[in-house]
């Protein structure tokens, strides 16, 4: 047979779902006929549920999904991450047992990573592994788990030997969620949301099967799903949940993105609501006074250079340039941005920035604003740690001295 | 201008926040951002019974007497404790109206009364949206009461009268009126504010009977006297708080490790911590000023008092979102304290009139300063 | 929209970084800037006929070689990262620019020719003493007689205005005020009547002159009196091509720094390992590259006809102002006490910024535009 064109693959894949397409399925059953047929995720491997088809011609399938609004595989939460992990480190038990069930949306996913000692210091993890003959042992504690009380299973990253250093002495695993030895407690953030939970080992278990890869090899793995990570191959895909169509499926789908969203109502005003000033200058009368103007001006070129720059990474991207600098910025740029927007909100309201929910500026959006810009430049990775990336790996200046490469067991680390 | 705090004052500070160590910790602003109450009761007692109210209320009034500076030194540790009282409300606005404006009947009526902590008193001026001006204000009185509505007004909830700036009944100006707040024609509802250790309301008034306080007319002069005398107590509440952000942030530094070493090893965050305390001292400077122009009733009042006001609201907001900052995502969760100072910050940071209301009093003091 | 260079546009970039590199080294710089006249008319010759930068901006119909406004910024900005001393930003910015905005198709014949091929360099005159950079502060009058001007006024700030072939002069018809009455004018730089003063500005490397026109007979630049909307519009372009000039600037400082915090050591380390001296330069690196983005993009809008123009050029001139600003100050922080020597050249560089910070008005000023052209809607 000849490699798959782009008009070959156009036209297979329409011929696939004038056949099959139906609205009216159940979302897992469509999904069961995605992975069977492999246009699901057809750039995966054509023995598990894919087609071996090019990035481009993925892209291809996923314009003729969207031509005829075809609803596609499950994408919400960390599972994409999970997938693409098994696929690259997993075992064909692993492949088996998951990935289609991934992939219809039946099981959930969570990523057991950050502990409360180690945020920016990942591989300084102390949630131990213990193997007693038959089985690991975990105890320990997780933050920052998003769908943790909902997740089936979850990706763990655990400490099986103290004498090797840090990176050395992890081992990555598959958690089932559902045991008696895991409690998931929501975690409450400043502004009264709660887009995380903590996650707490009491003599959790693990069948030796469930090891990804190499005892040891935990951090390798763990590199791989942060890879994907960025890459932003989690998230929700293409989304019809505003689309305003209607059928079953639909309905199905929609659920279940605003189950996975609704924790995060409140990201809009972590980013700071550029949006807003110019309304609310205006609205208050406060777009006569010079100074406002000014504050309000820096943060419009602030955050308008910021989306030309991620335009101007996008485009090298695209050309197959080297990623030059302006790459690497996004996400410091946005924290620059949300705490400009945070001034200029409270420059603009007066003491009516402090009234919140539905007695607040704006149905208390504003004030929203103010209690949740602060996260911007903690979440995913400190303003400080990005200059410190941004420093070594795109300016090339030196490495801070190491004081944590002996054995784990004898660097300083937090009491937990 | 060139003075340290006395020996007794110092001592006075020491007492203070050894009495707020052990009766108003976290835990008890916390007992009052999650729950139902307005401000702490116990507590309150407590504060009376050391006499904090009737600071600078003169003896004739049943009040102690003593000066600003004694009030500036218990601003401090109040603000170093985020105590969730009522205590500006009543003290650094309420009773100052009284004391600057009242007649004899009126300080005869109420100065006792705040002295002893029997009545709590609050003050009212903004109408919502905006900054209030002479001009804008749609609360008025006429012959029957004062009617309209105020909001956010701090403490509305819980006081016993509060001091309202409202359009006159001759229709010239703005006047302090004092209303009683346990009468039919006042109605209140709390509101939700961004720091709900510190309690809010919205005041609706319906030809609410109410007492001209200073003369017809004068409310809006009377305003910024109490303003600039206010601005002096609350900057000290503020750098207060800025220095127990810094506490936090330095304490959590040096504990915390990342990469084998405490975080305060890092010039990331050790640099934070130094612009924080640059920061704090010179607001702190600016109070003294502020304490001392306060103190002595200098002509420099207003330009001291914008300086302490302006320094303090920078000083407060860098240190609490810097404190977030360095502890990270924890920082951010509810269960840590570091919310306590960022909200107070932001409370504090307009409830007098804004940074960019200040900074525009403080550019008009110059200006007449240097006219004159 | 464009967002990234094309191989070609790489390609002219390092022919001209190359050219620069050989012919503007900091020790030319400093030579330069001890003259009156401020340039090196051997490399003028050189930059003109060898790599034809004068004919740059000129459409070939008048002799130039029309290229975009893309490829005169990647000029500016190769030029602003070696400080060249030369009246390019002058001659082929300001003056091609308002002769193609004002002059009618006869005169655009028969003056870009010789500018194009740097045989003449000409300047605009606009500011006045007054230093604002509005149409309504223009004060210097043009009295029409039948088929000329005489000006009388004096115009500030001129760039190279001292030793300029050619003036290009903004004026305003007698009587008119405002917006109205604006009129371009062209007259010969040894005009009779012109008195010229080498202004001593803070920043030796551009030079700027005063001049006084005491009757002097002008030529009419396009219609008398209808000059306002080219007058608004070579300012945005003049702003745009400044401010790519200033992103390569900044980029040299940035440069200079990062390489002094490598090799300096303290404390028996590096500089440069040290957080403060890192996030200082990944802080110079966010500010550098989001002012690049927004002038590149506004060069890009020029070519592209965007209405939103006037809006774009006043972001990357204050972008750009101030990302310079920043980074020259910063970069003379991190060289410690070195940086602040007549020896070390970071302070050529931060002159620049500063005379490149107020000309065409400061960023405040024009903050405020982006407010007023915002609210207008872009």
């Amino acid at each position: 047979m000849n490699d798959p064109t782009e008009g070959s693959v156009r036209e297979e894949v329409r011929t696939w779902l004038a056949d099959n397409w139906d609205p009216n399925l159940s979302l897992v059953d469509w999904r069961n006929k995605l992975a069977d047929s492999g246009w699901g995720v057809p750039g995966w491997p054509k023995q598990w549920y894919g087609r071996d088809l090019h990035a481009v011609l993925a892209s291809t399938v996923e314009e003729e999904f969207a031509a005829i609004n075809a609803v596609g595989v499950a994408r919400t939460g960390i599972r994409m991450l999970a997938a693409a992990t098994i696929l690259e480190h997993g075992t064909d038990v692993h492949k088996k047992k998951f990935l289609r069930r991934i992939l219809t949306g039946e099981d959930t996913w969570c990523q057991l990573f950050s502990e409360p000692g180690s945020g920016s210091d990942l591989a300084g993890a102390t949630t131990r592994a213990d193997y007693d003959g038959e089985k690991w042992i975990i105890n320990g504690q997780k933050v920052w788990t998003t769908s943790a009380h909902h997740a089936d299973y979850g990706l763990l990253l655990a400490r099986t030997d103290w004498d090797l250093p840090k990176h050395q002495g992890l081992t990555y695993f598959i958690l089932n969620m559902k045991q008696p030895g895991v409690d998931v407690h929501q975690l409450r953030q400043m502004n009264g949301h709660a887009s995380f939970n903590q996650v707490f080992f009491t003599d959790a278990q693990i069948a030796p099967q469930y090891q990804v890869d190499e005892k040891g090899a935990g951090w390798k793995v763990a590199m791989t799903t942060l890879a994907h990570e960025r890459r932003g191959a989690g998230g929700l895909g293409r989304a019809n949940h505003d689309s305003g169509l209607t059928g079953p499926i639909y309905e199905e789908e929609r659920k279940e993105i605003a189950t996975v969203m609704e924790p995060y109502k409140w990201y809009p005003q972590r980013a700071g609501r550029v949006d807003l000033a110019l309304p609310r200058a205006r609205e208050t009368g406060r777009i006569e006074d010079a100074n406002v103007r000014q504050e309000i001006a820096k943060l419009l070129i602030m955050s308008k250079s910021a989306g030309w720059t991620a335009q101007r990474a996008r485009a090298a991207q695209e050309q197959g340039m080297p990623q030059g600098p302006e790459g690497s910025l996004s996400k410091l740029a946005a924290s620059n941005v949300a705490r400009q927007a945070s001034r200029v909100h409270t420059l603009i309201s007066g003491a009516d920035a402090l009234l919140t929910g539905s007695d607040g500026a704006m149905d208390g959006v504003i004030a929203e604003i103010l209690v949740s810009v602060p996260a911007t430049s903690i979440a995913g990775g400190t303003d400080e740690i990005q200059r410190n990336i941004i420093a070594e790996r795109v300016l090339g200046m030196e490495k801070e001295p190491r004081f944590d490469t002996g054995p784990f067991k004898d660097v300083p680390k937090n009491v937990t | 201008m060139n003075f340290e705090f006395s020996e007794e004052q110092n001592l006075l500070r020491e007492q203070a926040g050894g009495f707020l160590g052990d009766h108003c910790s976290t835990k008890v602003v916390r007992k009052i951002l999650d729950g139902e109450e307005s401000y702490d009761q116990e507590l309150w007692a407590k504060v009376v019974e050391m006499g904090w109210t009737a600071t600078v209320i003169p003896e004739e009034f049943d009040g102690l007497g003593l000066s600003y500076l004694e009030l500036s030194v218990i601003a401090e540790e109040l603000g170093r404790a985020f105590a969730p009282l009522p205590f500006s409300s009543s003290v650094y606005l309420a009773t100052e109206a009284l004391i600057a404006a009242g007649s004899n009947g009126q300080k005869e009526e109420w100065l006792p009364k705040l002295a002893a902590g029997s009545a709590i008193g609050c003050f009212a001026v903004g109408e919502g949206t905006g900054q209030a001006t002479p001009k804008s204000l749609t609360t008025s009185a006429d012959g029957n009461g004062v009617s309209g509505s105020k909001i956010p007004v701090a403490d509305g909830d819980i006081a016993d009268f509060v001091v309202v700036i409202a359009a006159c009944a001759s229709g010239d100006g703005a006047s302090a009126y004092l209303v009683d707040l346990n009468q039919a024609s006042v109605s209140r509802e709390k509101v939700n504010t961004i720091d709900p250790s510190r309690s809010h309301a919205k005041l609706d008034f319906s030809s609410a009977s109410a007492e001209l306080l200073g003369n017809e007319g004068e409310g809006w002069a009377l305003l910024q006297k109490i303003y600039d005398r206010a601005a002096v107590l609350f900057a000290w509440e503020q750098v207060g708080g800025a220095e127990a952000a810094l506490e936090m942030a330095k304490e959590y530094a040096m504990g915390r490790f990342a990469f084998g070493r405490p975080i305060a090893t890092y010039q990331a965050i050790k640099h934070k911590l130094a612009n924080m305390y640059v920061k704090n001292t010179l607001a702190k400077s600016n109070c003294y000023y502020g304490a001392w122009a306060l103190s002595t009733d200098a002509a420099e009042l207003p330009i001291a008092a914008a300086t302490a006001r302006v320094a303090a609201i920078q000083a407060y907001y860098f240190a609490s979102k810097e404190n977030i900052q360095t502890h990270g995502g924890m920082g951010f969760t509810w269960e840590f304290d570091c919310q306590f100072p960022y909200r107070r910050s932001k409370l504090l940071s307009v409830n007098i009139g804004s940074e960019a209301t200040w900074q525009e009093k403080l550019i008009k003091a110059i200006e007449e300063d240097q006219a004159a | 929209m464009q967002f990234t260079f094309t191989g070609e546009q790489h390609q002219f970039r390092d022919v001209v970084k190359r050219f620069l590199r050989d012919k503007s080294p900091a020790t030319e710089v400093r030579r330069l800037m001890e003259t009156d006249e401020g340039f090196d008319p051997v490399v003028w010759k050189q930059l003109s006929e060898e790599l034809a930068l004068p004919a740059l901006p000129v459409p070939e119909i008048f002799g130039g070689a029309g290229f975009g406004f893309v490829e005169l910024s990647i000029v500016m900005e190769e030029m602003g990262r070696s400080l060249l001393c030369a009246p390019y930003f002058s001659s082929a910015v300001l003056a091609v620019s308002a002769i193609l905005n004002a002059g009618t198709e006869n005169q655009k014949q028969s003056l870009l020719p010789q500018i194009a091929s740097g045989s003449i360099r000409a300047t605009l005159a606009m500011t006045e003493s007054n230093g604002r950079w509005d149409a309504s502060a223009v004060e210097l009058v043009a009295q029409v007689e039948k088929d000329h001007f005489v000006l009388r006024g004096e115009k500030s700030f001129v760039v190279d205005g001292h030793t300029a072939d050619l003036l290009i002069v903004v004026a305003r018809l007698e009587g008119s005020e405002g917006d109205n009455g604006i009129s371009f004018c062209s007259v010969d730089g040894d005009a009779p009547g012109i008195e010229k003063t080498l202004l001593r500005t803070m920043d030796p490397t551009r030079k700027l002159a005063r001049l006084d026109f005491n009757g002097v007979r002008a030529q009419p630049l396009g219609e008398p009196g209808a000059g306002f909307h080219a007058l608004n519009k070579t300012l945005d372009q003049a702003a745009i091509a400044l401010s790519n000039e200033m992103v390569g600037g900044a980029q040299f400082l940035m440069d200079s720094a990062i390489e002094y915090s490598k090799i300096r050591v303290q404390f028996g380390r590096v500089i440069g390992s040290f957080q403060a001296i890192k996030h200082k330069c990944a802080d110079m690196l966010i500010q550098l590259e989001l002012a690049k983005s927004a002038a590149y993009y506004a060069a890009a809008a020029v070519d592209a006809g965007d209405s939103c123009l006037p809006a774009l050029a006043s972001m990357a001139k204050s972008a750009a102002s101030d990302a310079y600003m920043q980074i020259a100050a910063e970069c003379i922080q991190i060289h410690g006490g070195i940086g602040f020597t007549w020896d070390q050249d970071t302070h050529l560089w931060f002159k620049r910024a500063k005379s490149s910070e107020v000309f065409l008005g400061d960023p405040a000023y024009h903050r405020e535009l982006v407010m007023q052209r915002w609210e207008e809607g872009i």
